[in-house]
């Protein structure tokens, strides 16, 4: 619930800031309507969506999602541009925020006429100097934080809180999802030192100035690559030459208990085969079986739900590989089997809602034996007579 | 397909309908996450000013990759291209849907669609679409002219 009202929406910038409400729209995909992760343009067209969202789409009906020209996965490149300009747009979002709702409310208490027109040239003066002292003062305070977060719903209806509440609990536990991490937020202090796991990682790698082997995907000092690299390729032990691993306590911040619990310690050593598309229509039952036993995912259940796996495996995998800071592939088959419970469950409050209790039906048939009794009266009538055409 | 997809998308839409300031459309229930019905009021200076209409939205679970099932419920406008029993013929509610489009967008190209009409006539052969059609309008053959 708490992840909820903590909902980041466009509709948080107040009046006056139409042009950082077009941005932050523009800084969301189309399809999922959050913040796009790993942007991905068409060629072609240039629409820009997540990675993942596009390629759903795509795996559906290839199409643009936007305006419906014939797209393929190959014309699909990534933005980086897009990427790093909306990380520091998130960065900067609720501080800016803050800083515009302090404004305001010092704005009317010091001049209660001038409060009719806060004009936006107005407003961003007073954010700008109200954002400076905000970010020598440990950027945001518990109270800012709220006042920030008190434009941006009104919850109070119940009827929104249940569907939220059911919502949510057919919502997965997947670690980095949104909501988690806006959930977070809740905590202002701690939201600045403890992020997901991916930050962490991206924050060692750009802070240490590492890079990936290509060969075993262990983050390796960018001056000890070379050296790395001849013993990796050669099957020679280099894992965990202390030299060769990058060490955390070598960056720029803090380090912290929860950082060095983070980084998976054996992730390296495992990785899953990068899967293809296949022609589901093709293959038999047991060879898709066995396909999916290759790739290392999970292979129960009958055809249909393989396909539904495999198709929404490939869409992660290569999501994940187009991303600038790719996951584990342990973390990409919690996702995917996080995914499948979800989908699970929502057929199962499908099906609870299709079939009703016999009472159910009883009290309905006896509620409308009239209606019932005429519409019979009528099919009767009606085929009495000649066609209609 | 995409069920988190699905789930975190629609709170985010109710969330917007339930903040929106459009006169014009408004959110008369959600009882679950899969069923709304918005109420829709003619446009001002059009031949529907002043008129209610509920709609019907139901979510697939492959929303918003798949459209949702639009349907007018309770008393349906009469307009050439909505039959009487609710099924609306709008092609980006079948064939030209694409999954940037939301319940919002639907609304308002519903608004659009009332407000451009010059006449308040049922649809040719509505009595007899009404009784062939399946529940769904999903599963009818549309044909669309223009464009």
């Amino acid at each position: 619930m708490d992840a909820f009202i903590d909902l980041e929406d466009p509709s948080d910038w107040p009046r006056g800031f139409e042009h950082l409400r077009e941005l932050e729209k523009l800084l969301r995909c189309p399809v999922c309507k959050e913040y796009l992760e790993t942007p991905m343009v068409v060629s072609g067209c240039g629409h820009t969506f997540c990675s993942l969202c596009v390629r759903r789409c795509i795996a559906q009906e290839t199409k643009c999602p936007s305006c419906r020209a014939q797209t393929a996965e190959g014309d699909l490149y990534p933005n980086r541009l897009i990427e790093s300009i909306m990380r520091e747009f998130r960065n900067g979002r609720l501080q800016l925020l803050s800083a515009i709702h302090a404004a305001a409310k010092s704005d009317s208490l010091n001049n209660p006429r001038k409060k009719q027109r806060v004009s936006q040239g107005s407003l961003q003066k007073d954010a700008q100097s109200v954002a400076s002292t905000l970010s020598a003062d440990t950027a945001c305070s518990g109270s800012n934080n709220e006042s920030a977060n008190s434009g941006v719903v009104d919850l109070s209806s119940s009827d929104i809180e249940k569907i939220a509440d059911t919502a949510m609990a057919e919502e997965d536990n997947d670690s980095d999802s949104d909501f988690v991490a806006n959930a977070q937020r809740k905590r202002p202090r701690e939201n600045l030192t403890t992020c997901t796991s991916e930050k962490i990682a991206k924050d060692e790698e750009t802070s240490s100035n590492s890079v990936s082997c290509p060969n075993c995907r262990t983050n390796i000092r960018s001056n000890r690559i070379n050296w790395h690299l001849d013993r990796c390729l050669a099957g020679l032990p280099c894992e965990n030459t202390p030299a060769a691993v990058v060490s955390v306590s070598s960056t720029k911040s803090q380090p912290t208990a929860a950082k060095l619990q983070l980084l998976p310690p054996r992730a390296a050593q495992f990785a899953l085969p990068r899967p293809t598309k296949l022609a589901y229509s093709l293959l038999s039952e047991s060879k898709l079986r066995r396909t999916l036993r290759e790739l290392g995912i999970p292979s129960k259940g009958d055809k249909h739900q393989m396909q539904m796996r495999h198709t929404e495996w490939v869409n992660i995998f290569m999501a994940n590989a187009d991303s600038e800071t790719p996951v584990s592939h342990r973390v990409l088959l919690r996702r995917l089997s996080a995914w499948e419970d979800a989908l699970s469950r929502q057929s199962e409050t499908v099906k609870a809602v299709a079939l009703s209790t016999p009472e159910d039906i009883a009290q309905h048939a006896s509620k409308y034996a009239d209606s019932f009794a005429e519409l019979v009266a009528q099919a009767g009538s009606s085929r009495s007579r000649p066609s209609f055409k | 397909m995409a069920s988190t997809l699905r789930t975190k998308r629609l709170l985010r839409e109710l969330l917007l309908i339930k903040k929106s300031t459009c006169k014009n459309v408004t959110l008369e229930s959600a009882d679950t996450i899969d069923k709304w019905i918005v109420k829709l009021r003619g446009v001002e200076g059009t031949m529907y000013a002043d008129e209610e209409y509920s709609l019907l939205f139901e979510f697939p679970a492959e929303y918003p990759l798949e459209s949702p099932i639009v349907t007018f419920t309770g008393t349906t406008p009469i307009h050439p291209h909505i039959y009487s029993n609710g099924h609306i013929c709008l092609s980006i509610l079948y064939m030209h849907w694409c999954p940037v489009l939301t319940v919002d967008a639907i609304c308002q190209s519903i608004l659009s669609m009332l407000s451009g009409c010059e006449k308040k006539v049922r649809p040719e052969r509505d009595d007899v679409y009404v009784k062939t059609a399946k529940p769904s309008p999903k599963d009818t053959i549309w044909i669309f002219d223009g464009k």
